[in-house]
């Protein structure tokens, strides 16, 4: 073999385990908070509220659970309203010079610090309502999801192909018809993807939520008005206590954090799978 | 055309959201109206297990909301799944822990039924609040600051310190272990000649401020150039040798992954989670630990000095209960405290208010219902609290 062809062996094996090496994290995430925190999780840890910090109640995680639903629920209704029509308006205007600023905008937006959103959340609906609220948890969440489903949304409906629109619109459908009838049918997929992304997004975001929500110990749900517990911030709150038990309620709740996210991909995975075949 | 007609759709759609948010709102402010929790008219619930001051009246239900110290947070949330236990769960006690600083800020923006915090109100906000119909703080539970250390090869012996030494430290003037002062005391520790790491909190803390407030009394340079506060500007980071950490877990973790370093954290967290902790010189020259006998020797020597629940505590806390006399005492002593609002709108309220910090001091400071590495307010103390409680009215 050439002296060539070695180092370009060699290269390739560096590369491919550079790229392996990249991949551990992930891993290494996943397998130790399923190893540490499966063994807290059963049907009951689900539901119970959380254990004083000693003593040998079991406990779990019910209210955070409960809440972490309602405001993906209530994030999404907001956030992916607003984003699909947002992305929509992306793709079919995207010669406008409004389409172009907002596409700017939500490429902003994306990295924006979520703290600051949760910043705002608060001055806007916390502080006006003189009351941490779940309302203000879910606005916030719904601003940082908003651009992840318009760009994305965007993308699905820029992969229609052009005769397949022509095709809608030659059939003298009205646009919203058209649009909300025909295509999406095409851009199924890519909008399911969008959505799912989101959520996966607002199930996992702490920030937002640490100057809006509260937290709630015994509380499951009291109205969109009134504090509410979220998977993250027990996470955030139980592991940096001192205490063994919330330590390992902690481990338990982020393997249901995971547990839900990991469902979310797998999910969004066979639905860009199934379009492809 | 088929532009025309995708604004149109849009425009429709925005007013609809706009539609749904509106209403939404509306019927949240609606809903307040109408949610408030009426006191029950059934009679008492429990019967035999619980104690006889909450079963022999009739119990009002709701929740109330507080956050504020994380100090307090293990022993709050002990103390409240208690009481929801007791009362069926007929009063929920929703209490976060988001630090002594924020716990204020947000109590006095109104968002909050009651603040956790280490340190009672400043002056200007305790005046504040007293022209809006007053304020009501009282201890709830002792709360003292240990001082923690790693040098390795020195863990036959326990490090003694003195205040002076410790301010010292921080002000960046005694910079290695070997200092003379400090060999001093501690003859029969091996000291290395390496740098101090002097671990701080980077947060705004009440721990800071009890901390800084000790080093003030006792240091008259620390006080005229640091001064006390929830954060400090540290002499010792200007030289390069502070390092800061965030909560009382932060800087006990920076302290036991920094080899040669110092740290202050609450008494809780330093035995909970095993770091060495320093004998600290008292007023009487003797070395104590924080142990629970210090701590109430320390609280009770400061007795005879402490205000009534409506009265400005900034005058006193923390700076003069620092260093309190007799021989048991352990210098850096202090209260965790928890602050009312004299006055609530919704009666309600008062009387969920009312009956859990009732309990809380008095039932809540048996052994069984104290978390370990908290220490109970001794009966005179806890006193203050109640008469507190009684100033408690509602009104609009």
């Amino acid at each position: 073999m050439s002296f060539r062809k070695i180092k370009e062996r060699i290269m390739l094996g560096l590369i491919a385990i550079l790229a392996l090496l990249s991949a551990v994290p992930i891993f290494a995430i996943i397998f130790s908070v399923y190893f540490e925190g499966m063994k807290h999780v059963s049907l009951s840890f689900l539901i119970d509220l959380p254990p004083p910090p000693i003593g040998d109640k079991a406990g779990g995680i019910g209210p955070a659970l409960a809440g972490s639903l309602i405001l993906i629920a209530l994030a999404l209704a907001i956030g992916g309203t607003i984003g699909f029509f947002t992305g929509l308006f992306l793709s079919e205007f995207s010669h406008t010079k409004l389409a172009q600023q907002t596409q700017m905008i939500l490429q902003i937006m994306v990295e924006f610090p979520t703290i600051i959103v949760g910043l705002f959340a608060y001055t806007v609906l916390v502080l006006p309502l003189k009351r941490f609220n779940a309302l203000a948890g879910a606005f916030a969440l719904a601003i940082v999801i908003i651009p992840y489903i318009a760009l994305n949304v965007k993308e699905a409906y820029k992969s229609i192909s052009f005769t397949l629109k022509e095709a809608a619109f030659s059939l003298g459908l009205s646009a919203p018809t058209a649009y909300l009838r025909v295509l999406l049918g095409a851009a199924k997929s890519g909008v399911l993807t969008a959505l799912l992304i989101g959520m996966a997004k607002a199930a996992g975001e702490t920030a937002p939520l640490l100057f809006t929500i509260l937290g709630s110990t015994f509380t499951y749900f009291a109205g969109l008005d009134q504090p509410i517990h979220a998977i993250p911030l027990l996470i955030y709150n139980f592991a940096l206590s001192p205490y063994e038990r919330w330590h390992q309620v902690a481990w338990g709740a982020s393997a249901v954090l995971l547990t839900i996210i990991l469902t979310i991909f797998l999910v969004s995975r066979m639905i860009i799978r199934g379009a492809r075949t | 055309m088929r532009g025309r007609n995708l604004l149109v759709m849009s425009a429709v759609i925005v007013v609809a959201i706009a539609l749904v948010i509106a209403f939404g709102l509306s019927g949240i402010f609606r809903g307040e109206a109408d949610q408030t929790p009426a006191i029950s008219t059934t009679p008492s619930l429990i019967t035999t297990t619980a104690p006889a001051a909450i079963t022999t009246r009739e119990l009002p239900s709701g929740t109330i909301n507080g956050a504020g110290a994380s100090f307090l947070n293990p022993q709050m949330q002990a103390w409240a799944m208690k009481f929801y236990e007791l009362t069926n769960g007929k009063i929920q006690v929703n209490y976060q822990s988001i630090g002594s600083g924020a716990g204020q800020a947000k109590f006095r923006e109104g968002m909050l039924d009651f603040a956790g915090s280490d340190v009672p109100l400043k002056k200007g906000i305790y005046n504040e609040f007293k022209e809006k119909g007053g304020i009501i703080q009282f201890p709830v539970i002792i709360g003292s600051v240990a001082i923690v250390y790693n040098i390795p090869g020195a863990e036959s012996g326990r490090l003694r310190l003195t205040g002076e030494i410790l301010a010292k430290i921080y002000l960046g003037e005694i910079t290695y272990w070997d200092d003379p002062a400090i060999k001093e005391l501690n003859p029969d520790i091996a000291l290395p000649h390496e740098r101090i790491i002097a671990v701080h909190r980077s947060d705004g803390s009440g721990t800071t401020f009890v901390l800084t407030a000790y080093l003030s009394k006792v240091s008259e340079k620390w006080k005229e150039k640091v001064g006390a506060d929830f954060t400090v500007q540290w002499p010792v980071d200007e030289i390069g040798s502070g390092v800061g950490a965030k909560g009382n877990e932060g800087v006990a973790a920076a302290v036991k992954q920094n080899q040669y370093s110092i740290g202050y954290v609450e008494a809780a967290y330093a035995y909970e989670l095993g770091l060495n902790v320093a004998e600290i010189r008292n007023s009487d020259g003797r070395y104590v630990l924080p142990t629970s006998e210090t701590m109430k020797a320390a609280a009770g020597a400061l007795m005879a000095r402490l205000p009534k629940a409506d009265e400005d505590w900034s005058g006193i806390f923390p700076h003069e209960v620092m260093d309190p006399p007799g021989p048991d005492s352990y210098p850096i002593t202090s209260f965790s405290f928890v602050i009312l609002r004299q006055v609530y709108d919704d009666p309600v309220k008062v009387e969920l208010l009312r009956e859990f910090f009732k309990w809380v001091l008095t039932a809540g400071q048996e052994s069984e219902n104290i978390v370990k590495g908290y220490i109970p307010l001794p009966p005179e103390v806890a006193e203050i609290g109640l008469r507190g409680l009684e100033m408690l009215r509602a009104g609009g």
